[in-house]
């Protein structure tokens, strides 16, 4: 990332150089700033940055889609998420759950501890459990920094190309950049990895909360077997996601370790 | 092990199935019995990787049919490996099947769940800061959620992740 960042740098020395006999405008503060941030994203513990991107995101997220308006079903979701994510190594995070008023079968996470999941989805769930487990695949997204390890890659990429274009008189600032790329990541996605390792610390979280181990497997399930009704949701989802089926084959080894202790929770299980 | 699996395969209501032809594959060594439930007869012990057709699913259970035989497994025994209608071999099949013939070079995949959001959607909205601040009002501190899982009784436990290294702050 550092060479990355020298390599960049060496084409702010050499731009200024090559484009103003081309009567370019750059400006060079916006650089600075630019880079600046990109630079600080880098850092690993920049928590502040981390909050300041996940929220925006999920501010954006949440136009698009807003929150179901169920006070006590919020509530809820927040009881168990919080829980959840107290079993995990950032649980000191400002935690947020919402559940939000689309159709679509999904979750999502920002950076910073924001946790979304689609009504679709809710209602495909039967018990606290899967509730947890869905919510512990999300907060394992978080835990391991998958977004803002691409968000810095897609920053590096960007800016590199920005540079190479001349294209600086953009008025976007970094944070509204990353942010473009946030929403993009949340209707595109993560690489296929991070969403096997956040089935994996998804499964043991759920177990750390007491929840039935199965309860994600389980959930997978039934995602596939949703997918299965409508030749639409298929099509996306094969195009777009792992098969659930990949992903139990993935967690099928680990699993041997759990014997299936733990609640389910279906009668508090909170019904739309 | 897996026999746990079964236990809690009950738990889970599931809809009516399409009325896709699906064919599946047994991917464990697993019963094929006469009934929906785990006290039902054993019809055939189908070995791991027989091939079925998956007629109908009840809750947890599947009926399938095998090349002699028509009884019940569970569900979660079953990997799908081709989906067709009557009349034509449509794009979803040729979707799964090569989905699950060939290692998948795709790196990028949603967060969860079958349908995603829509980009163009996403992007064009604006930020929301009165659902940001509603957000906030649902949030609970980690003392009312550990209460509420006490309640519940649910009870943390110690256990070890697997398969991941994560990083303690």
């Amino acid at each position: 990332m550092k060479r990355h960042f020298n390599i960049l740098l060496s084409l702010v020395i050499l731009i200024p150089t090559l484009s103003f006999g081309f009567g370019i405008n750059i400006d060079l503060n916006k650089i600075k700033d630019t880079l600046s941030a990109t630079q600080n994203l880098t850092l690993d513990n920049d928590l502040e940055q981390e909050l300041e991107i996940g929220r925006t995101i999920s501010g954006r997220l949440l136009g698009a889609y807003p929150l179901v308006n169920d006070k006590e079903l919020q509530n809820y979701v927040n009881k168990v998420g919080r829980w959840v994510a107290a079993q995990s190594e950032r649980k000191g995070l400002n935690w947020q759950f919402g559940v939000i008023e689309t159709d679509s079968i999904n979750a999502f996470s920002a950076p910073g501890g924001y946790i979304f999941l689609t009504k679709g989805l809710y209602q495909l769930l039967t018990s606290e459990a899967e509730l947890a487990a869905v919510l512990a695949h999300e907060i394992g997204h978080v835990v391991q920094k998958h977004q803002i390890k691409i968000l810095q890659e897609s920053a590096m990429i960007h800016f590199g190309r920005l540079l190479l274009e001349s294209a600086l008189d953009q008025n976007s600032m970094v944070v509204d950049n990353l942010v473009g790329y946030g929403a993009e990541m949340l209707s595109r996605g993560l690489d296929k990895n991070s969403e096997f390792e956040a089935d994996k610390i998804g499964v043991v979280l759920t177990a750390r909360a007491g929840y039935n181990a199965y309860a994600l497997p389980i959930v997978l399930q039934e995602i596939g077997h949703a997918g299965m009704n409508n030749q639409s949701d298929v099509e996306l989802l094969f195009k777009t996601h792992p098969h659930p089926n990949e992903r139990l084959d993935n967690l099928d080894s680990g699993m041997q370790g759990f014997s299936g202790e733990g609640l389910m929770l279906e009668q508090r299980f909170y019904r739309l | 092990m897996r026999k746990l699996l079964y236990i809690f395969l009950f738990l889970i209501p599931l809809t009516a199935d399409t009325a896709a032809l699906i064919t599946g594959m047994v991917f464990i060594d697993t019963k094929l019995v006469d009934e929906p439930s785990n006290s039902g007869q054993l019809i055939e012990n189908l070995a791991a990787k027989s091939q079925v057709t998956v007629q109908q699913r009840q809750n947890s259970w599947t009926q399938v049919a095998t090349a002699t035989n028509s009884g019940w497994v569970p569900t979660l025994t079953i990997r799908i490996i081709s989906v067709s209608q009557q009349d034509n071999v449509d794009g979803a099949t040729e979707i799964v099947t090569d989905r699950l013939s060939s290692s998948n070079t795709k790196t990028v995949v949603a967060t969860f769940g079958v349908r995603g959001i829509d980009e163009e959607t996403l992007k064009s909205a604006e930020l929301n800061e009165e659902q940001l601040a509603l957000l906030e009002t649902y949030q609970v501190s980690e003392s009312q959620a550990k209460t509420y899982a006490r309640a519940g009784e649910l009870k943390a436990k110690n256990v070890d992740y697997f398969g991941v290294t994560v990083e303690v702050e």
